[in-house]
């Protein structure tokens, strides 16, 4: 058993802000977002921290970074001390600027500790570092995220297995590293309320498991319990899986159902999981319709998720999962 | 999917400009590129702004890559900052539709302008903004233009002039239409309140199609007696995708005609809903102080942040609406 989580907002209140990247073209950072959530329900203001023509991904683009004394004063003159927006949620992504991040780190903890009582905001962060092994910012910004895990009350953060890796400083290869690194990741950053490591690629020993499988795992620092979950690959790679996840994840975790929360971290994960699964197996379709003939690649490398035409997967209110989070016992491993 | 490049202001909060357009079309099935122009953190509307404009240098290194690399079907060109932005943005577009050739198959890229430049006898652009719009939209390549009155009266250079009969706006329509083949005009304040006293609780909105003997249609929606901001950027954001779906460009006369009615009618029907979800979704607060002020008084307490919050458009709880195709109201009025 788990315990369910509460939500004290009465009022149906689901404002967010989004602190991500903006690309004019494509579906990553805040454009992988926003969508996605406003079509669940939410009125998302989107603070873009560069504007990019599309990803890096494309091998060119043109654009630029927004200046951080700008981001930051839009956020504290602007959305805070003059519109006084009380957001239920905050989402964090891709920053450009390490120095910049930390001050926004502080606003946004002054914001909470302030508004502690009549405000219930809720910080999701997704440490965006790198993947597969590869950083893809300056090592200070390693650092940073540290001392803004450390600092800061988050309700959820969101690395992938080699961002978990930096942030816990071990290697994980199999579940019990995992699950280490959790307990670990907890001692770290005590005021972070829940973990989500997505994109694991690590040996199982139970039988039915395929080796491309790939695992998700959460860990409640309430119960301290970690559940996983195994996905099939899909054979393609995508850019803004990720963003798009955690967006989702946002949503089954807080949205409302008369002021009481109907998910728990493992079942919010689950359903997330679900729904970012038929939307990259829809873009895949889509893409392999698009492209007959004149791809015989056994991995496509698809830069654009298919939002749009997704819809009808965004538009499932209470996804049932078809995947299982099994709770690890760290017993009898030993 | 069509794709879209919409140029327009990105406010981190609230519903104008590209917030406005981007959600409507998208569940209307656009992929969406949004260039921003700006990030502020509110519209100007709320007395105080937080934030920048593109440094023009950025948004053409960016539309030229965008352009470079990627294919558009249609393209929504709104409020753009100063002239220089304007001719960055209108070059480059006017490029590109001259560089796509149209076949029987594919239509050429459709350009909505809206002239951004101002309402009622005000302009709130720099006046160097003005000539530099008569260039594009008198260049031939924008396909639909949606000013409100006065900006069709400064494209025309007949500002202070007043409008008294039908012919009147009749004869500036046509001088138009010699460059743009659709032209719909949002609001027509003066021309109006010379007409029955009935048409003052009414809103009419004037829609004329190029080839047409200067036909205009006239469509009439009660007029919502409150404070809305960002209905401009909704209505030619759906006006947009009507007119695709219209495909003017390989329709045979007849057909449009009707087909034109009914694509303005079905625009009008989508703003009225979202103007109605917008004031049922407003607090008890703003509901009472509203009533007690009158529906104009939101612009007198305008510059109290609280206020000019709830003003904003309820684009998300509008959802359902944009591509509802039932119990549509029949707002046609005639043909003049």
């Amino acid at each position: 058993m788990t315990t369910s989580i509460t939500n004290t907002t009465k009022k149906k209140n689901k404002k967010l802000l989004s602190i991500q990247s903006h690309v004019v073209h494509g579906y990553v950072g805040n454009k992988a977002a926003t969508f996605p959530l406003q079509y669940r329900g939410w009125d998302v203001d989107c603070l873009n921290t560069v504007q990019f023509s599309n990803h890096p991904g494309y091998g060119s683009f043109s654009g630029f970074k927004y200046p951080s004394n700008e981001l930051t004063d839009i956020l504290q003159n602007g959305l805070l001390n003059f519109l006084k927006l009380n957001y239920s949620a905050i989402l964090t992504g891709y920053y450009p600027s390490p120095e910049g991040f930390l001050k926004i780190s502080e606003i946004l903890e002054e914001q909470y500790n302030n508004n502690k009582d009549n405000c219930d905001m809720k910080w999701i962060l997704d440490p965006v570092l790198g993947d597969n092994g590869k950083l893809y910012v300056t090592e200070g910004m390693v650092e940073i995220y540290k001392k803004i895990l450390t600092k800061c009350h988050i309700f959820c953060c969101t690395p992938n297995q080699f961002e978990m890796e930096l942030l816990t400083a071990g290697q994980i290869s199999t579940l019990d590293d995992l699950y280490k690194s959790f307990v670990k990741f907890h001692e770290l950053y005590p005021n972070v309320k829940y973990i989500v490591v997505t994109n694991c690629n690590i040996q199982l020993l139970h039988k039915n498991s395929h080796d491309d499988n790939i695992i998700v795992a959460c860990y409640n620092t309430i119960t301290n319990k970690m559940h996983y979950c195994e996905t099939p690959l899909i054979p393609a790679r995508f850019s803004g899986s990720g963003d798009l996840f955690t967006a989702l994840l946002t949503d089954q975790l807080l949205q409302n159902n008369d002021g009481v929360m109907v998910n728990s971290l493992h079942d919010a994960v689950l359903k997330s999981i679900f729904l970012v699964d038929q939307i990259l197996r829809n873009t895949l379709d889509l893409y392999i319709k698009d492209n007959i003939g004149s791809t015989n690649n056994a991995q496509p490398v698809i830069k654009d998720l298919k939002l749009i035409q997704s819809r009808h997967i965004l538009d499932i209110i209470d996804p049932t999962s078809p995947f299982e989070a099994i709770e690890y016992d760290p017993m009898i491993y030993f | 999917m069509p794709t879209l490049l919409s140029t327009q202001s990105h406010v981190v909060h609230g519903y104008v400009g590209n917030k406005a357009a981007a959600f409507p079309l998208q569940c209307l099935g656009w992929d969406v590129d949004c260039l921003n122009t700006v990030q502020f953190s509110n519209h100007t509307g709320y007395g105080k702004v937080v934030g920048d404009i593109t440094p023009v240098d950025e948004l053409l290194k960016i539309t030229n890559h965008l352009l470079q690399n990627f294919k558009y079907n249609s393209f929504l060109t709104g409020y753009l900052p100063n002239k220089d932005s304007v001719e960055v943005i209108c070059d480059n577009i006017l490029n590109y539709k001259k560089n796509t050739k149209s076949n029987s198959s594919t239509i050429r890229p459709l350009w909505l302008l809206d002239p951004v430049m101002g309402d009622d006898g005000h302009i709130y652009v720099d006046p160097n903004v003005i000539p530099t719009y008569q260039k594009y939209v008198l260049s031939g390549y924008v396909d639909i233009i949606t000013p409100n009155q006065f900006e069709l009266q400064l494209l025309t250079n007949t500002e202070g002039k007043v409008l008294n009969t039908t012919d009147d706006l009749r004869s500036l329509i046509v001088t138009l239409h010699q460059k743009v083949p659709i032209i719909v005009i949002t609001s027509t304040t003066t021309y109006n309140n010379n007409h029955k006293e009935d048409d003052k609780n009414k809103i009419t909105c004037i829609a004329s199609i190029r080839n047409n003997n200067g036909k205009l249609y006239k469509f009439q929606v009660p007029k919502i007696n409150s404070y809305f901001t960002g209905v401009g950027d909704l209505f030619s954001a759906i006006l947009l995708d009507r007119m695709w779906k219209l495909n003017y460009q390989n329709a045979t006369a007849d057909m449009l005609v009707k087909d034109f009615i009914k694509s303005i009618n079905y625009v009008l029907n989508v703003i009225q809903k979202v103007l109605q979800t917008t004031i049922e979704n407003r607090s008890q607060y703003i509901k009472t102080l509203l009533d007690q002020q009158g529906g104009e008084g939101a612009a007198k307490i305008g510059g109290d942040a609280k206020i000019m919050a709830e003003m904003e458009l309820k684009i998300i709880e509008s959802k359902d609406h944009y591509d509802n195709k039932e119990n549509l109201i029949d707002y046609f009025v005639d043909v003049i």
